[in-house]
């Protein structure tokens, strides 16, 4: 399958060499042409590159725009090109005057941005920020989720990638995160109209699970036209209470009207090495307290411990009763792990007449992952369709098709379980290939390599036996029609349908016990496995009329329309534990089973109508203006008789270009102040029969009788619970100047998030024990800078730099009245990790890591026990937050002739982390801290007698302490980072191509490295990015997570 | 005209999508969740989770009452786990009942009342479900004082989250008028109540008979629970106490065992978590109290052996324990594990446990409101005067301890009969159990106090009132002496003062302070 797919890339490459190859033996004929390259306003523009095509024949215009050119064909085609402008091709036909007017390209002055509902409108007149994604950035520098390429690349948008296997979820945030844990904080994501969360299937961490990707990994970047980050509520204020994060509006390709039959292929590869930060020391090896092994049974106690003697070569036991040679094996991790390779292919046909344009396309992505086993197979069909029915009515219709396939993605980090914990965890004594071949005892059971051997399982044992597929089908449609009464007055009214098939099978192994005991007490084989479907439809119908009128120097343009939104979901479950026979994993091999069937259904209703006002070409002011009807915010009318399940949301922004009225401010090409308002809300905290009092049934009878209960852990339906708000101030600075060589854009913003849903406690009296109520308050605030410039630009070179950075912070402002700190999770208790708390904490930045420090007395000392013991601080102290507060990114293009190279690297930095890795490390002997104190760790502090201390304490009692005492210290490191992101080598070999070959109308190549180099850092043994969740629960605690990876890509585009 | 209409056309769409609403009800509600359930069966519920939850909440733990009315100790001293057996207030012990019998009994009884309330065709149960009520409100008031009654278990209904607290005097007064109107509401004209724990059961068909047998049953556990609260008052106010006693005795009260109320059979799904909770922690630390193994020991009180018992490895309750009565000790009350070892006249480490294959084993019943316990009320009321009866005093106090030593039939691992006519006769000769008019009220409440072993809050509360048996106090750490060195009452749980401030304060301030030395209306010093 996998070879098929290589052996078609490998066909093509050859045959497009062979293409090339014809191409570059041109003929010659001697022929000249001159004339003038002015811009639209007839000004002639100077240092314009004019050359012909499939040659090195060249020249630029000179100050007054004029040209003259000597061509070696009469019928050569002629390129024009001039930064900042369109690229023109002529064909010369036998001219000898040929006078050429360039436009301005789109995404410098002029520039065309789709905004919400899919209107289209010019940059100018925008309130709010708003940016568009180069997308022939997103295609050359490819990652299997089409976000992951835009990590640094947008001011204010934080997109971080967990390691978690070949289709793993990203991490997107819009100006900081806005709602609390368990709300739905990505941007929405809206696809030719079609809005929908960003769907994270990512895992929590904290025990066994996967991250199943997101619904990003739908798009291929080959269809993508157009990609806008509406970073602000305003932006997004007509999507209503789901815009409450911004949005992210992506187009796909429909073809060109007017335009030849054509298709375009491209190709690419990319290959996956792993980064090995592990840094353990290789000077003790495997044992307790100062000894090594002295018998197998020894070995496998002490097999998680690195406290043994000095590596010495001398035959030692191992857990398998061989004795070897007691040594180091110091390169395990990229033993163990595979490179990652992968492979897409996609094909576009698109054309188009007068009247009516297309674009179909399919590609094919098959990934192996770096964990063994890990496989990924994904398929996507795409068709845009735009036609002009009659004069009057315009049909355009997108359709995607996906179809995944997700194989064995690693466990994501947690204590115990998942291969690289194991890696981690286990001392360097025990080499790779021991663990590979010494797997099984002789009647099939695990051969025990450590005390923990059901958490901390030999990988050998799992690959193979373990397994989790998942298959996935999503289809998206978009059918839009749009009538134009008149020249000023318009109806569109649109459809999307988004349907999704998910069906997943997976199982845990005997002898594997993340949390089930292993002993089952059925009397079968011990293990468990399940299967499960679900089914998603949702529909979004909407309409839009719209009018605009021009009334002297006034523009008023009005828009109203409605949406409904349906969801309508279903999750069917079976899994079984223990097994009659063994290692049967299938549901009637089963002895106890469960099932689960579920269903959420929801509806929103909303009308909005929306106003922009224009006068002149310099002031602009839109209104917009949204109510929402929610269904999910409709209890029982016996409950509450008349619920308020509607909510409004408007926002204002205004625009107010002043270079227009500074004509003589010459190094001032553009200017314009925006400012904007806007509240939304965001009903995602509620979900659909929340305020629905339910029962339950006990499975079996007591007594013979039945029995049922109120349904719910305890929480009370609360009817009355309203959709948070978000509402948000902002004012923007745009500058172009210098002849547009040198750009500004800055924003800055302040969000604040009112009656966010927290859960609290109730009075037991009241029948419950907790409910969700509105009651918290958030703050996000901050500044977002873009400078983009071009300090060098001759005939031949030119040197852009793009400059993004953004400040973000995030303050909790008040909680439940007198409650000062919302536990998000405790580490220690709830995920079953060993240290710390994610916290809540008011007037505090959110997402703080707190634990316990040492005991200290008045001057600061650390107070021990008499032991020479540590001992926790009283009360817990705040490390700091999790949250990045500084975000940024720097692109340098680099354009020689048709050669570009782009080198872009960014950082992120104001975080704090706590190292699980760190931790185990130094309390099993692992890490480089354990080295300290190998015969007897004296700490610096007080005995309880005020004495300085000179107790010396057993190096593997004393660092279990931290542990035990939950003391925090060693273990936070700033995550701080910077990145030499990607390097991409594009090759535009187009012009090489001899003019005889028409067919072929561009092609290609170009070569990527991404990850290329981690130029600073500070926790150590591990990349800063490797952390296990893309949610918002788990901030701040980095936990042996799938090594991160570097990777080398090729690209090969063909246009014919 | 033809631009015109499609606007009109479109604000219509507009107007249709904002009015869309009514279907939000009906999508809002969950199509495979169950949304509505015969009240009956959330009342089986009701009824079994007075004693234990499906959800896990116990209501109430061997570390409460049964500990401050000296007959079991869990002798592990360490922070949390130390309670009331070291004159401390631990939240663990006291939120126990409160947080076990408001989610689990209270709401669901809130619940089937609204929902019956009006309906003709469930009278009974609405009467059944206002008695239980009762009784568990008597329960809560008996352990903490003034608590929520009137706002109770309203969360959804009626969106009260912070219910305030009633006066327990006032909750008393409202208790015996629920009492009185719900039995005397209860007609065998009306429905049959199948789903009843106690006296329900199907049948293929339902014949009068039945329903004028069940009906008659639950106006006896009506008039018993007023027999028990008129008791009561004995302390406080002996002529109200006379008056609730006589009319609960007219109405009818349970004078057999067959009409006791009991939990009988719990399944390996939901067991008895109150002996449950015991056996799964550690049961190495638990003994019965001497002042308990000592009354039952000094009188060859044939229970004794089902009471206690000592393992060899008191770790594992597995095997077959030894239960001579001669081997049975209770632990010294004022000593932890630790200074139990070198108190005077210290066994060692070996110490009397509790018997977990008969008392505590996980199908124990749980038994509420039995003969044993009406008879015995009846002999006291009989010796005060307050009722007209031609049994006399010492035939109800011997009828009571028969009585109790026929509960024992109910237990696993039992003789058959648990305990014959002729140890019961032979225990009813002994001088320290011969009833005598000189020691009636001790020798009677003594036995409430024998009888009670199982049902913590009765035991706890007729100690409080009679003031029997007369208990030395718990010398340990010695910080309740302002309340006569006992614990009177167990304290709010303690999240109560964040999620429910002012009306927690409110109440703690009209009882004089929030601690374990207060007193119930009822217990006048």
């Amino acid at each position: 399958m996998k070879q098929k797919k290589l052996k078609f890339s490998l066909k093509t490459t050859v045959a497009l060499a062979v293409i090339m190859l014809l191409c570059l033996n041109a003929a010659f004929a001697q022929t000249s042409v001159k004339g003038t390259v002015a811009d639209a306003d007839g000004k002639p523009l100077p240092g314009v590159s004019v050359i012909q095509k499939g040659t090195k024949n060249g020249t630029t215009t000179d100050a007054s725009g004029n040209y003259s050119l000597v061509l070696t064909n009469n019928n050569s085609v002629i390129i024009f090109s001039n930064v900042g402008f369109e690229t023109k091709s002529e064909v010369v036909k036998g001219r000898n005057a040929i006078n050429i007017i360039l436009t301005v390209q789109k995404n410098t002055l002029e520039q065309v941005v789709v905004t919400a509902l899919g209107i289209k409108k010019e940059s100018r007149k925008l309130g709010y920020a708003a940016s568009t994604v180069k997308v022939d950035e997103i295609t050359q520098n490819r990652t299997t989720n089409v976000m992951k390429s835009l990590e640094g690349k947008v001011a204010g948008l934080e997109i971080a990638p967990p390691s978690a296997g070949a289709n793993a979820s990203n991490r997107i945030r819009l100006r900081g995160q806005s709602g609390f844990n368990g709300q739905t904080n990505s941007p929405l994501i809206v696809i030719n109209g079609l809005p929908m969360d960003q769907g994270a299937r990512s895992a929590e961490g904290g025990g066994p699970a996967t991250d199943q990707g997101d619904n990003l990994s739908n798009i291929n970047q080959d269809d993508i036209e157009s990609m806008t980050v509406l970073k602000g509520a305003t932006a997004a204020a007509l999507y209503g209470s789901r815009a409450s994060n911004g949005a992210i509006i992506i187009t796909t390709k429909s073809g060109a009207k007017n335009s030849k039959f054509g298709v375009e292929i491209s190709s690419s590869f990319a290959a996956d090495k792993i980064l090995d930060f592990t840094d353990y020391q290789t000077e003790y090896g495997t044992g307790s307290n100062g000894v090594r092994p002295s018998s197998q049974a020894q070995a496998q106690s002490f097999g998680n411990l690195a406290w043994g003697e000095k590596y010495d070569g001398a035959p030692t036991y191992q857990y398998d009763g061989v004795q070897r040679p007691y040594l180091p094996d110091k390169n395990r991790m990229k033993q163990f792990y595979n490179t990652g390779a992968s492979y897409t292919n996609s094909i576009a046909v698109s054309g188009g007449n007068a009247s009516t344009s297309y674009r179909v396309s399919f590609s094919n992505q098959d990934v192996k992952g770096i964990s063994p086993g890990n496989t990924y197979h994904k398929k996507i069909f795409n068709l845009g369709l735009n036609s002009k029915i009659t004069n009057r009515l315009t049909l355009q219709t997108n359709i995607n098709y996906t179809h995944e396939e997700n194989n064995n993605p690693p466990l994501v980090g947690a204590q115990g379980i998942g291969f690289s914990s194991f890696l981690n965890r286990i001392p360097l004594t025990v080499a790779i290939s021991t663990l590979k071949t010494s797997v099984q005892n002789p009647d099939g059971t695990i051969l025990s390599t450590n005390p923990f051997n059901n958490l901390l399982t030999n990988p050998y044992y799992l690959i193979g036996r373990m397994f989790d597929k998942t298959k996935r089908d999503r289809f998206l449609g978009t059918v839009s029609l749009k009538y134009d009464f008149t020249k000023w007055l318009y109806l569109q009214g649109r459809v999307n349908a988004d349907l999704g098939y998910n069906n997943n099978e997976a199982n845990n192994p005997s002898n594997y016990a993340p949390n089930a005991p292993i002993n089952s007490a059925t009397g079968g084989w011990a293990g468990s496995y399940g299967v499960s479907t679900g089914f998603n439809k949702q529909f979004n119908s909407d309409f839009l009329l719209g009018t605009t009128h021009k009334i002297g120097n006034f523009t008023i343009d009005v828009s109203a329309g409605g949406n409904m939104y349906t969801v309508d979901n279903n999750f069917s479950s079976q899994s079984v534990t223990d097994f009659v026979v063994r290692d049967i994993y299938s549901i009637p091999n089963g002895i106890t089973k469960t099932q689960n069937y579920t269903v959420r259904r929801s509806q929103v209703n909303s009308i909005y109508a929306f106003a922009d006002f224009s006068y002149k070409n310099f002031l602009y002011l839109n209104i917009t203006d949204r109510s929402d009807y929610f269904s999910v915010l409709t209890p029982p009318s016996s409950i509450v008789a008349n619920p308020k399940n509607s909510f409004n949301y408007p926002s204002a922004s205004a625009s107010f270009i002043f270079s227009e009225l500074l004509p003589e401010v010459k190094w001032m090409n553009y200017g314009k102040l925006r400012m904007s308002y806007a509240k939304v809300g965001n009903a995602n905290g509620v979900d659909p029969y929340s305020s629905q009092l339910t029962y339950s049934i006990e499975s079996q009878l007591f007594g013979g009788y039945s029995v049922a209960n109120i349904a719910g852990n305890g929480s009370n339906p609360n009817p009355y619970i309203i959709p948070y708000s978000v509402s948000e101030k902002e004012i923007g600075l745009e500058l172009k100047t210098l002849k547009n060589r040198l750009n500004f854009d800055i924003s800055i913003y302040d969000k604040r998030t009112n009656d966010q849903i927290l859960p609290i406690n109730l009075s037991a009296a009241s029948g419950y024990t907790g409910e969700n109520v509105n009651i918290a308050k958030l703050k996000n605030s901050g500044v977002e800078v873009l400078v983009d410039g071009t300090p060098v630009k001759t005939k031949n070179f030119s040197w852009n730099v793009s400059v993004n950075g953004s400040y973000n912070t995030s303050k909790v402002l008040a909680l439940n009245p007198g409650q000062t700190r919302q536990i998000v999770t405790f580490f220690n208790g709830t995920g079953n990790e060993f240290i710390g708390y994610l916290t809540y904490d008011v007037g505090k930045e959110m997402n703080q890591l707190v634990d316990y420090t040492y005991l200290r007395n008045d001057k600061g000392q650390v107070m021990l026990n008499s032991a020479g013991g540590l001992q926790p601080s009283k009360d817990m102290v705040n490390y700091g937050s999790a949250n990045y507060k500084e975000i940024g990114g720097i692109t340098n293009t680099f354009q020689y002739k048709n050669l570009s190279l782009l080198i872009h690297i960014d950082g992120k930095f104001g975080g704090k982390v706590f190292s699980s890795t760190a931790l185990n490390g130094l309390r099993s002997g692992q890490s480089q801290a354990s080295l300290v104190g190998r015969s007897g760790v004296i700490f610096d502090g007080v005995l309880p007698n005020g004495s300085q201390n000179t107790i010396s304490v057993a190096p593997q009692t004393f660092y279990a302490q931290y542990r035990s005492q939950n003391i925090g210290d060693p273990f936070v490191f700033s995550s701080d980072f910077i990145k030499l992101r990607n390097i991409t080598l594009t090759y535009d070999l187009t012009r090489f191509m001899s003019n005889k070959v028409t067919f072929v109308k561009g092609l290609t190549v170009s070569a990527y490295c991404r990850n290329a180099a981690l130029l600073m850092k500070h926790i150590p043994t591990v990349d800063p990015e490797a952390f296990a969740s893309s949610s918002d629960s788990r901030l701040g605690y980095e936990q042996h997570t799938e090594p991160t990876t570097r990777t080398f890509g090729l690209n090969l585009n063909v246009k014919f | 005209m033809k631009k015109n209409s499609f606007i009109i056309v479109s604000l219509t769409l507009m107007i249709c999508l904002a009015s869309c609403k009514k279907g939000f009800e009906e999508k809002n509600k969950d199509p495979y969740a169950i949304t509505a359930v015969d009240p009956g069966l959330l009342f089986t519920g009701a009824e079994r989770n007075m004693n234990s939850s499906a959800a896990g909440v116990n209501t109430g733990s061997w570390d409460g009452e049964q500990t401050i009315v000296q007959q079991y100790i869990n002798a592990y001293n360490a922070g949390a786990t130390a309670g009331f057996q070291f004159n401390l207030d631990i939240d663990g012990y006291s939120n126990d009942r409160w947080n076990g019998v408001y989610p689990n009994v209270v709401k669901p009884l809130v619940q089937i009342i609204s929902v019956v309330k009006n309906n003709p065709a469930s009278k009974n149960l609405y009467d059944m479900a206002r008695i239980w009520k009762a009784f568990a409100f008597m329960t809560l008031v008996d352990t903490y004082g003034d608590v929520p009654y009137s706002e109770a278990g309203k969360a959804y209904l009626e969106n009260i989250s912070s219910p305030k607290y009633d006066k327990m005097a006032d909750i008393y007064a409202d208790l015996y008028t629920e009492l009185k109107t719900a039995t005397a509401d209860l007609s065998a004209s009306n429905e049959y109540v199948a789903s009843d724990l106690f006296f329900g059961g199907t049948a293929a068909t339902i014949t009068p008979a039945m329903i004028t047998a069940q009906v008659a049953h639950w106006k006896k556990i009506g008039y018993s629970l007023m027999l028990r609260l008129g008791m009561r008052y004995s302390k406080l106010d002996a002529a109200k106490a006379a008056s609730i006693v006589q009319e609960a005795f007219a109405g009818g009260v349970i004078l057999s065992n067959s009409d006791n109320v009991v939990v009988k059979q719990y399944n390996g799904t939901v067991p008895n978590t109150f002996s449950n909770l015991q056996r799964n922690i550690s049961p190495y630390f638990y003994y019965l109290a001497e002042p308990f193994v000592t009354q039952l020991k000094s009188t060859s009180d044939p229970r004794l052996k089902y009471i206690g018992a000592s393992y060899a490895n008191p770790t594992t309750i597995t095997t077959t324990p030894d239960t001579t009565t001669a081997n049975q000790y209770g632990f010294p009350v004022g000593y932890d594990a630790v200074s139990f070892l070198t108190a005077p006249g210290s066994r060692g480490a070996k110490g009397g446990g509790l018997n977990y294959q008969v008392m505590v084993n996980t199908v124990a019943p749980a038994l509420f409101i039995t003969n044993a316990q009406t008879q015995l009320l009846l002999a006291e009321a009989k010796f005060r005067g307050w009722i007209t009866s031609s049994t006399t005093t010492q035939q109800y106090y011997e009828a009571g301890v028969r009585a109790a030593m026929d509960d024992w039939n109910l237990f696993p691992g039992t003789f058959s009969p648990a305990v014959s006519n002729t140890e019961k006769d032979n225990y009813l000769l002994g001088p320290a159990v011969a009833y005598n008019d000189a020691n009636a009220l001790k020798l009677i409440n003594t036995q409430y106090w024998i009888c009670s072993i199982t049902n913590g809050p009765e035991g706890f509360a007729n100690w409080r009132r009679s003031g029997y048996p007369a208990l030395l106090r718990n010398t340990y750490n010695d910080n309740l002496v302002p309340g006569g060195g006992f614990v009177r009452r167990m304290s709010y749980p303690d999240a109560e003062k964040a999620s429910n401030a002012a009306n927690y304060s409110a109440a703690a301030a009209s009882m004089g302070g929030d601690g374990i030395t207060q007193r119930v209306f009822w217990d006048k010093p």
